[in-house]
């Protein structure tokens, strides 16, 4: 960033002048990075220190907090439920997803961009609406909250991701290839078996990842549908009433590095692909 | 034809909603031969192409290949393959994979499939590219192994679909003639879709001019090029000049137009034409003859004019001559007969009638 900087400032002074001027614009850089950075390091680092409070210099390094968390018997029960509402949440919403963005890739014109963003809107609702609307809509119906709700709610929020990504991917399958399948004397199953699904299994492997991701650390839409049931950041949000304690970054870190691994894993099939 | 027919199209009617695409077409292909489906675009060839295929159903009418109705059948149940366009091999596998696909399907065991890619391999000579990737492969190379990849399982009749169009014109030009070699050595019936008239001349025993949803000419590329069946075919077909005019007279088959501006021509006529009727002539530039001279030493044949534009196209020279009442005719001649001949120079122009057609109507007229 700072060097696609330079040529500018050299354009509009003296030496002096944009020697200056690269030190303000490294400085800028670096303050952003520490602001976008700092509270992840400071989670990670915190939930490895030996002191139960945020102070430095550190004393000692240990894994005690972990171990407390793992310990703890409602972490367990909010992991397995985070886990299975992210699996949940991959799976029906790359369900629904494909089918749709294969509709959509036969559509031309009008209907189709229209389609296309009336299924990316919802993205834009705010968590905080959707939560509340689920939480009147169940309630209105005599649904009581739980974890269905809250699958519900997390499939809601990453449907529209899944169905952009697989309408990027998908505008650029060549349908000739289906058609010259058929023609060589497969069946519409053998077609989607043998050609349409080995060519797309990337796509879908990315975006069941990236629903997973944004299951696993969703808050706002979970808290309002959830009821009594815990998730990673629901129990989170609990601890952190009764006080900061390091086993909340323990647990923040264990969420980090899960949707870390996803979000890698997602980038890496769609390179490969590339 | 004396062979046993391969495809018969019978009354094949298309229409997308209220828009009709193709009408009432009615083709006869024989065992072994190479057909050329040959249009502007949007006038209906890859459709029909593609209601052979199977991917389009017919609005009314039959196809029937080697006897048997397929009407009704979709693509994987027929005996037809599919060159397309820009090869649609499938990405994920490699040539050989692609090219004994269909053999898979079929239930092959592992060795014969092996075999017969290999035999496919050489046929399109691509030996030793088996194990490529689509990607690792040229435009040419691609089209080659989509070739072999739908002759592998034997079809009936093979289909293409401009394989050649996206391929420059020295790679193409040698790859119609290896196509009509191996067409040839096959035995095989090929129905070939362009829209490029070199193209179609080259490759075909017969050519099947499209327009707007009608076959407008069936004939071999010879009968084609010297009797084309209307303005259209003749324009389309190879170049030629057009002139526009109403009917003065026919003699003995010979008419005599007159274009608006005076100017009289004169051609055999295709069909009866009524005197008064507006009436086009075709007459290609190879067939004008040149001569300088006085417009006052005119025989009927010939009309004066003044040499516009003289273009020096290698093995023939092109000269544009300005009739007096405006209209531009084109002479092709060879380079020896051109000497002397400059811009502004006023010379005779005529052709033998038998060597110009006329057809009712002014479709496609130009001045």
């Amino acid at each position: 960033m700072v060097s696609a900087v330079r040529p500018a400032r050299d354009d509009a002074g003296s030496a002096g002048g944009s020697r200056a001027g690269r030190i303000v614009a490294a400085l800028f850089v670096a303050v952003v990075l520490l602001y976008l950075f700092a509270p992840v390091v400071v989670t990670v680092l915190f939930s490895l220190t030996t002191s139960p409070r945020l102070s430095l210099p550190i004393e000692g390094l240990t894994l005690d907090w972990y171990r407390e968390a793992f310990a703890n018997p409602i972490f367990t029960i909010a992991l397995t439920n985070s886990l299975l509402l992210a699996a949940i949440t991959a799976l029906v919403s790359v369900g629904l997803g494909v089918p749709f963005a294969f509709g959509l890739l036969r559509l031309r014109g009008r209907t189709r961009g229209t389609l296309v963003t009336a299924s990316l809107l919802p993205a834009a609702v705010p968590a905080l609406v959707l939560g509340i609307a689920l939480a009147v809509f169940f309630s209105g119906i005599g649904v009581a909250q739980g974890l269905p709700n809250a699958a519900i709610g997390h499939i809601l929020v990453a449907l529209p991701f899944v169905i952009l990504t697989l309408n990027a991917r998908l505008e650029t399958f060549d349908l000739s290839c289906l058609e010259a399948a058929r023609d060589l004397g497969a069946s519409p199953w053998q077609t989607f078996r043998d050609i349409t699904f080995p060519l797309i299994r990337p796509s879908v492997l990315g975006a069941a990842l990236l629903a997973a991701a944004l299951s696993l650390d969703e808050f706002v839409v979970t808290w309002f549908n959830v009821g009594n049931q815990q998730t990673l950041p629901v129990l989170i949000w609990g601890l952190l009433r009764r006080g900061i304690d390091p086993t909340v970054n323990a647990l923040a870190t264990v969420v980090l590095l899960s949707l870390t691994g996803l979000v890698l894993g997602a980038a890496l099939i769609a390179r490969r692909r590339a | 034809m004396t062979a046993p027919i391969a495809v018969e199209i019978t009354g094949v009617e298309k229409r997308f909603g209220d828009h009709a695409v193709l009408h009432g077409i009615d083709l006869a292909i024989g065992e072994n031969e190479f057909v050329s489906l040959l249009g502007p675009s949007g006038c209906g060839k890859t459709t029909l192409l593609r209601i052979v295929a199977g991917f389009e159903h017919a609005t009314a009418g039959s196809v029937r290949i080697r006897g048997e109705d397929v009407t009704g059948l979709p693509p994987h149940r027929r005996p037809t393959n599919l060159v397309f366009q820009r090869g649609a091999l499938f990405p994920h596998m490699s040539v050989a994979e692609n090219i004994g696909y269909s053999l898979k399907l079929r239930g092959w065991p592992k060795a014969r499939i092996a075999a017969r890619v290999d035999e496919l391999l050489h046929l399109v000579k691509l030996d030793g590219l088996g194990g490529r990737g689509p990607t690792q492969l040229s435009g040419g190379q691609i089209q080659r192994a989509a070739l072999a990849r739908a002759l592998a399982p034997e079809p009936s009749v093979l289909l293409l679909d401009e394989p050649l169009s996206a391929l420059d014109l020295k790679l193409r030009q040698h790859m119609q003639l290896e196509l009509r070699a191996i067409q040839r050595a096959l035995g095989a019936t090929f129905i070939y879709v362009t829209h490029d008239q070199t193209e179609a001349l080259v490759m075909s025993d017969r050519i099947a001019i499209m327009n707007a949803g009608r076959l407008v000419q069936v004939g071999t590329p010879r009968e084609i090029y010297t009797r084309p069946a209307s303005i259209f075919a003749s324009d389309f077909i190879g170049e030629t000049n057009l002139v526009t005019g109403s009917v003065a007279g026919v003699e003995e088959g010979v008419v005599t137009l007159v274009t608006p501006g005076g100017l009289r021509v004169r051609g055999s006529a295709s069909v009866p034409l009524a005197a008064g009727s507006t009436a086009t002539l075709s007459v290609r530039p190879e067939a004008v003859r040149l001569r300088k001279g006085d417009p006052a030493d005119a025989t009927p044949d010939e009309i004066g004019g003044t040499i516009a534009e003289v273009v020096y196209l290698g093995s023939r020279v092109r000269i544009e001559v300005a009739a007096p009442d405006g209209t531009l005719l084109w002479a092709d001649l060879r380079d020896a007969e051109t000497t002397g001949l400059e811009r502004g120079m006023v010379v005779l122009l005529g052709w033998p009638a038998d060597a110009a057609g006329v057809w009712p109507g002014s479709e496609g007229a130009e001045g």
